[in-house]
């Protein structure tokens, strides 16, 4: 399980154990800084198909629509507006997730994307080592719900 | 085109903390930054990417870090301009405020277009 200091904002390798506990305290490899802030319980992961949590996502009123990409077979779970065809999905993807890359080599620290286009919000997070969500929205941040969803799915 | 020393005002922009700007090739004009070359690159990189797919309606994109020193970088015309921001202080907030910066110098150069 990785986890970030609060300190430094370094990454740190913990052992699966950690997960299980709701709340961690680790000393940072990187800094010495000693961490001590709960995390979600996962045992409710995977409960649901990619198809049902991007359909459980969409229903928050902040959501326009949300679909996983992969970095090398594309879209792989979709639930955006249907006014948009599946090769703009494709695009928006790819281009965002490149930024994303581009952005993670200059700095590792980077964890989330937004970019504003006319009077949309569309966010960005990666989930799995080649796997993307994201999600358009209404307003600029997601909603804490949503995050602590992503958390429990992807222990992020 | 506004004078690059009418640009430099942006360090006096609420929330900034570093800045680059760069021409439409990627070369920079100013900056602050502690790493110049690979924040260019970056920079151009992200906000050429995002221009293609949002075009004339792309206005900014923050790319979050855990820090708090969030990059927010900015189309400007052919320019682009990478902002990193204060730490404790909004994205929306900085954003905004940079917003209202870049109107103001986009009125001053049309305004010095008419003059000339």
């Amino acid at each position: 399980m990785i986890l970030f200091c609060e300190d430094c904002g370094q990454k740190n390798e913990l052992k699966e154990g950690y997960a299980r506990k709701k709340h961690v305290v680790f000393r940072c490899a990187h800094c010495n800084y000693l961490n001590s802030y709960p995390i979600p319980v996962s045992a409710k992961k995977h409960t649901l198909t990619g198809d049902e949590f991007l359909k459980k996502l969409k229903t928050f009123p902040e959501i326009i629509g949300v679909f996983l990409y992969h970095e090398k077979k594309g879209v792989i779970e979709n639930q955006m507006p249907g006014i948009l065809q599946d090769e703009d999905i494709d695009i928006l993807g790819r281009y965002l997730s490149d930024s994303f890359i581009t952005g993670q080599a200059f700095d590792a620290n980077i964890h989330q994307m937004m970019a504003v286009i006319s009077d949309k919000y569309i966010t960005i997070q990666r989930v799995e080592p080649h796997v993307f969500i994201l999600f358009a929205g209404k307003t600029p941040s997601l909603p804490q719900k949503i995050q602590d969803l992503l958390e429990i799915r992807w222990s992020l | 085109m506004v004078a690059l020393r009418d640009f430099l005002q942006i360090a006096g922009v609420e929330g900034v903390d570093k800045y680059i700007f760069l021409d439409s090739r990627g070369k920079i004009l100013v900056n602050t930054m502690k790493h110049p070359a690979t924040s260019s690159t970056m920079v151009f990189n992200c906000g050429r990417n995002l221009s293609l797919i949002g075009r004339s309606n792309f206005k900014y994109v923050v790319f979050s870090k855990r820090d708090g020193k969030n990059i927010l970088i900015f189309p400007v015309g052919k320019y682009t301009l990478g902002v990193v921001k204060q730490q404790g202080i909004k994205n929306q907030v900085v954003a905004d405020a940079v917003l209202v910066f870049l109107n103001i110098l986009r009125k001053k150069a049309y305004t010095k277009g008419e003059d000339s």
